[in-house]
Order: C-alpha cells, then sequence, then structure tokens
C-alpha cells in the first residue's frame, strides 16, 4: 500500500510541474489559437539563462532568478514581435509550422552558446532533502515545486477572471473582429500571450533544472504535457491542472502496476492511450468548450 | 577579333601568376605526406550530446598531441566530423558522405550507430573503432568494428563477481538479490538478455528488471519496488544524469547504504557527483578506464598536459579519457602501418591489418593493454570498479576478470 501512496504522491508532484509547463501552450492557444511546439524550447533556454546570470555572470540567486525572468519577457516579446505578428492572417498550419521551426532554432541557438555546458547545477536555492509524511517520503524539491505550480495556476486563474488584461485575452481568443470592435488591442494580446508563455516556461525550466540540472535534454519534457494539455481541453485552465496531476499519476501508477506485466517501460505512452480514450469519448477534451456552429 | 589589353590586365595575370607560384611554395615536394582521413560519427548533438562532445574533445585533442609532440612519419591526419546526434537515421547518409570522402577509418560514439552500420561497413571494408558495445553481432563474427569498451554484460558481470566477494566476506549465506534499474533503450538494457542468467548461476537471485524512459524526475516506484523485494544489489547502464536522480531518491527513500547502487560508464562523471552531490557516495563505477584521481598514471598525465595546452586548463571529465582511447588506438593503428608497410599502405586495409595483427597496444596505463586479432574485437576482459567517496571517484577494486557472456 506504501507503493501505490508513493505513487500517487511522487505522480502528483511530477504532475504538478506538467500542469506549469501545459499552461504556457494553453494561454498561447487561448489567445492566438496556436499550438506552441516550442514550449520545450523556451524552457531550456530559460534555466540556461537563469544558470548563465547566476554563475557565470556571478550574481546573486534572487538577482540571477529576476535577470533570468526578465530575459524571459524580452524573448516572448521578440518571439511575437519578428516571428509571430509576421504570421499573422497565415492559416493556423503555418503558425504551428513557425512554432516548429522556433523550437529548432532554440535547439541550435542552446547548443551553439551553452552546448558544452552539460549538467549545469544552479547554486542550492532548493534544498533536496527528504520530507517523511504518512510513510510517504518526498523531495523537499519536489513539494516546492508543487506548490509553486499551484501557487502560479490560481493566480492566472484570477487574472484570466478578474483582470482587465485577462478579460482582453479571453475576448482575443473568443473572435478577434469582435474583440477589435471593442477597442482591444489584438497586438498586445499577442505578445501578452508570448511574454506569460515565456515566464512560465521559464518558471518551470528553473524548477526543473533544479531538480535534474541544466542539461539539452529539459526540452523533453514538453513531449509529456502536450497530451496534458490535450486532455485538459487545449484552453482550459483548471483543465490543464487537473489533467497534468492525472497524467503524473497514470504515469507512475503503469510504472508500479504495468511495467512488471509489459515488461517494457510504458510511463510515456499510457498517457496518450488514455488521452485517445478520453478523446473518443469526450472528443474536446476533459474541459474543453464545445463549438457548436449555426449553418 | 582585336582585343584591348590594358595595364590592369597584365597586372591582374602578374598577380595570378604570383599567387600561383605562392601557393606552390606554400606546398614544398619534400614534405609531402600521404593524408590520411579519419571519419568521426559525432554524436555531439541529441541524448548523448555532453557525453559526446567530452568524447570528441578527447578524440581532437589526442590527435592534436600527436600531430605537434609525436608525429606519426609519412602521413598527415585529416578529421573529418559530422554531427549524427545519436539518431539511426544520420548515420548511414553521413557514412556515405564519409565513403566518397574517402576515409581510411572512422570512430562511432555509441551503440545506435555501431547497430546501423555494422553491415555497411563490412562491406565497405571501413574499420571503425567504436563505442557502441550494446550490439554484439557487430563483432560476432569479426567485421569491421572494433569495440572499445566492454560489452555490457561484461560490465555487469563485473559488478555482480565484486559484489559477491564483499557479500561472502561479510559472512552473509542467503544468495544475495540483483536487480536492474535501467533505461528502456538498447544502451539500458543490453546486459540484460546475457548477465541475468548468468548472475542467477553464478549464485545470485535475480529480481525483475524495472526500466524508466527518457531523463527521469523521480525513480520512486522502481526504488520502492527494489526495497520492497530485498534487492541488495542495484544496476544501471545509464547516464550521468539519470544517475543522479536514482541515487538522490535511494538517499530521499533511505536507501542509501542498505543497498549497494553499481553504475556502468558513463555513470562515473563528476557530474554524477555534482547532480547528487552526498546522495553519490558509497555508489559504484565500472569501467575499463583508471580515473582523473591517479596522477602517477601516464595517460592522466597526458590528458592534464593535453588539457592544459589546448584547453587552457583540465577539466575532469570521464568521457574525455574515453575520447582520448579510440584516438590512441587509430594513431597507433596507422604508426604501426606507416612503419611496417609503408605511408602509402596507410589506407582502411592496411591500418584493418594492423589493428588485427599488431599485437598489445600500450595504452599508457589509461586501460588494460589492448590487443585486437583477426578473430577479437573485444579488447577489454578486466575491468575496474571505482567507489564514490566524499564527493571523489576513488579505485575500489581494479583488474577484475569477467567471462565473455555469450548466448
Amino acid at each position: 500500500m506504501t507503493e501505490l501512496f508513493q505513487a500517487v504522491a511522487s505522480g502528483l508532484m511530477v504532475g504538478s510541474l506538467y500542469s506549469l509547463i501545459g499552461l504556457g501552450i494553453v494561454v498561447i492557444y487561448k489567445s492566438t489559437r496556436v499550438f506552441n511546439f516550442a514550449q520545450g524550447g523556451l524552457l531550456m533556454v530559460g534555466a540556461y539563462l537563469a544558470w548563465s546570470f547566476m554563475e557565470q555572470a556571478g550574481m546573486p540567486i534572487w538577482l540571477g532568478l529576476i535577470c533570468g525572468l526578465g530575459s524571459a519577457v524580452v524573448i516572448g516579446f521578440l518571439i511575437e514581435r519578428f516571428g509571430m505578428r509576421r504570421m499573422v492572417g497565415q492559416p493556423i498550419l503555418a503558425l504551428i509550422i513557425v512554432t516548429l521551426a522556433l523550437q529548432a532554432f532554440i535547439d541550435g541557438v542552446v547548443t551553439l552558446f551553452w552546448g558544452q555546458n552539460n549538467y549545469l547545477v544552479y547554486p542550492k536555492f532548493i534544498p533536496p532533502n527528504p520530507v517523511e509524511f504518512l510513510s510517504i517520503i518526498l523531495s523537499l524539491q519536489h513539494i516546492i515545486v508543487f506548490f509553486i505550480t499551484m501557487l502560479v495556476i490560481g493566480l492566472f486563474i484570477v487574472f484570466f477572471h478578474y483582470s482587465k488584461w485577462g478579460l482582453d485575452m479571453r475576448a482575443v481568443a473568443e473572435d478577434h473582429q469582435a474583440a477589435m470592435c471593442m477597442g482591444i488591442s489584438i497586438k498586445v494580446v499577442f505578445v501578452m500571450a508570448w511574454v506569460i508563455s515565456a515566464v512560465l516556461a521559464y518558471i518551470g525550466g528553473v524548477l526543473l533544472g533544479s531538480i535534474n540540472g541544466v542539461s539539452t535534454s529539459l526540452h523533453q519534457i514538453a513531449a509529456n504535457c502536450f497530451p496534458v494539455v490535450l486532455l485538459g481541453g487545449l484552453e482550459s485552465i483548471p483543465g490543464v491542472l487537473i489533467a497534468g496531476l492525472i497524467v503524473g499519476i497514470l504515469e507512475y501508477m503503469s510504472g508500479l502496476y504495468l511495467d512488471p506485466i509489459v515488461g517494457a517501460s510504458t510511463r510515456e505512452i499510457v498517457p496518450y492511450c488514455i488521452l485517445v480514450l478520453v478523446l473518443m469519448i469526450k472528443p474536446y477534451g476533459l474541459f474543453g468548450l464545445e463549438r457548436i456552429e449555426r449553418i | 577579333m582585336k582585343i584591348k589589353r590594358n595595364g590592369k590586365w597584365t597586372l591582374f595575370m602578374v598577380m595570378v601568376g604570383l599567387c600561383l607560384i605562392v601557393s606552390s611554395v606554400g606546398t614544398p615536394a619534400w614534405s609531402k605526406d600521404k593524408e590520411v582521413k579519419l571519419g568521426v560519427f559525432g554524436d555531439v548533438t541529441g541524448p548523448i550530446a555532453f557525453t559526446g562532445q567530452q568524447f570528441w574533445k578527447g578524440y581532437s585533442d589526442y590527435f592534436r598531441w600527436v600531430k605537434k609532440h609525436d608525429p606519426i612519419k609519412g602521413i598527415t591526419v585529416n578529421i573529418l566530423m559530422e554531427d549524427t546526434g545519436y539518431d539511426p537515421k544520420r548515420y548511414l547518409p553521413v557514412l556515405k558522405k564519409f565513403a566518397a570522402a574517402g576515409i581510411s577509418a572512422g570512430y562511432i560514439m555509441g551503440t545506435n550507430g555501431t547497430a546501423t552500420m555494422s553491415d555497411e561497413l563490412r562491406r565497405l571494408k571501413i574499420p571503425c573503432v567504436s563505442e557502441g558495445s550494446g550490439f554484439p553481432p557487430a563483432i560476432d563474427p569479426p567485421g569491421y568494428i572494433f569495440l572499445l569498451r566492454p560489452l555490457y554484460p561484461d560490465v555487469f558481470a563485473a559488478a555482480c563477481i565484486h559484489f559477491m566477494e564483499q557479500w561472502k566476506k561479510a559472512g552473509h549465506k542467503e544468495k544475495p538479490k540483483v536487480m536492474t534499474i535501467t533505461w528502456d533503450v538498447p544502451y539500458g538494457t543490453a546486459h540484460v538478455e546475457l548477465g541475468n542468467p548468468w548472475a542467477k548461476k553464478y549464485g545470485f537471485e535475480v529480481l525483475p528488471t524495472q526500466l524508466f524512459a527518457g531523463q527521469p524526475n523521480d525513480l520512486s516506484t522502481q526504488l520502492l519496488r527494489a526495497k520492497s523485494m530485498g534487492a541488495d544489489l542495484v544496476f544501471s547502464n545509464i547516464l550521468e544524469g539519470q544517475f543522479a536522480v536514482l541515487l538522490k531518491d535511494a538517499k530521499r527513500l533511505g536507501l542509501q547504504g542498505k543497498i549497494q547502487f553499481v553504475g556502468g560508464s558513463e555513470c562515473r562523471g563528476a557530474e554524477v557527483i555534482k547532480l547528487a552531490g552526498d546522495a553519490a557516495n558509497g555508489a559504484w563505477s565500472v569501467s575499463h578506464f583508471v580515473d582523473w584521481s591517479e596522477t602517477d598514471n601516464k595517460g592522466i598525465q597526458l590528458g592534464m598536459k593535453m588539457q592544459n595546452e589546448f584547453r587552457g586548463g583540465v577539466d575532469y571529465q570521464t568521457q574525455y579519457l574515453m575520447g582520448v582511447i579510440p584516438a590512441r588506438i587509430t594513431a597507433e593503428a596507422m604508426r604501426y602501418a606507416a612503419k611496417n608497410y609503408g605511408p602509402d599502405k596507410v589506407d582502411s586495409a592496411g591500418i584493418y591489418k594492423a589493428l588485427t595483427t599488431m599485437g598489445k597496444i600500450d595504452m599508457l596505463g589509461l586501460t588494460a593493454d589492448v590487443q585486437y586479432s583477426p578473430t577479437e574485437r573485444r579488447p577489454f576482459k578486466q575491468l575496474n570498479i571505482s567507489k564514490c567517496e566524499d564527493g571523489k571517484w576513488v579505485k575500489e577494486k581494479y583488474g577484475i576478470e569477467v567471462p565473455w557472456l555469450k548466448p
């Protein structure tokens, strides 16, 4: 029984990270209808930037983190201004392809600037001490990651529902032309979406980097977030949170119960299998909006 | 037709003439060494990027060193390197390109490349030294792949042999239990098929293998299974980052010191200690080479000199040393071929012949002396185990004789 509880608890911890990274994808999709395949790349570059500020530039941890955050804002802005804005009016598929190209570009840039520095370690700002609770032993790093994720997602739910900018973004997501008629600047909303997404990726990158070290394989975690986003319904913030936790738990449960039967690692395919099953019953995901078009 | 020639045209012709003369002076007749091209299938990006980059540094530095301090008489070495990204799709196109460029030998950095190119290399008759020990058919029957490291079942066997010795010394009467927790890729599981039946015969109780995919964030599930099944020895053929997560989680779950954790060659990097901190203490790593801590070793001294000269300081990366090993073997084979068959014969056939007939290659103490033969591509029969103590890898036991596990 301890194994089961431990698997559920570990799944929740890792799943929360999926939710955080997935949230970046959802924010962009909500406002621009673009599925951002470069979220993993943004996460990786954010993690490297934070390391560079703290270790290479020798800044204190707090300053390094703030500078990293500032860089993420700039990167988000630059991507929108010089990449995505030029594609406005083009088919959505073209925009999605641009995000794939962006991922490849970021991979190249990271290899160029930091490729020789793999497995980088941040100064210890989140201690890895074990925490025991009802015979479940968790790492303090994972617990902190969990609470930061919950906090960030909570803030975003409030932002989208109660702030003017959040409402603007929701309006743009609903209908570009109607939003423009209401005096909302679509350009500003798009910039905001990309900046928020880059910031979320940065936070995810730093948290993940503090657990695993910073390496060129960090972006691979985004592959685990794609089923999370789809399962949550693509544009639902509570959806991405719950889907992340579900996928995290399922991964660990499959590791515990399926792997010994199958004789191979099933963790990476189980989320996709569940996704297919859920989409067959609920094509818009668990919390996706069902669109009804009048003909 | 009348062609108008002005002063500018004449000046241009004179300049071209001068350039031709100067370029011919730049390549004097007396220094016409034979150019030998070597192809490096560099997995310097992708999942083993860090390892591949270190291999490349060690490999290229050694050839720079040879060129500067100990040149091979009659030949100049030209190294071609292409990024293959540990991606099976990339190897054959790069091999085609290298073959067209006329490489005489090559260096492969992993199992993927070895498995993909083994047959084609036999057909092209290009000898390649290879880190890809996870694909035994490449050397049985012997072909053009010359392994640079022990087969992974050998690594597993060395860990089991040493552990059993310790187990008996401690006076235990019951069978020790061994479990594999590893990465679900051919590299990670390469030892399981042959290693597990052998371990059973050797006196272990073999527990079910636990697998994980990619870079894990948490290995609690696998470790709790090891704990509940009473594993005494956990073997993992994985990379630094993965081994660090395993050790950190083992410490968190209170398993450090209760279970002996052993990793393969890639687990002996400085990164494991950097990432896992004191959770790495007590872990073992099996490999065929010595530690940076052995400063009396000639190979280690050379590694330090090369890094000081070419990189401005020593970075104690294990894989750097592993990159020196293929360079040393290739360079010595070329030196032997140049001396015994003549510089003109330093080609694929000459290097192949040298590798299979030259006898023992002095590895400067970096590893045991390497010897291939017409029927042998597995050069290391004795392996070393290092232990992490107070944030350093130190000698635990060297020269463990391992049997060749065959189906």
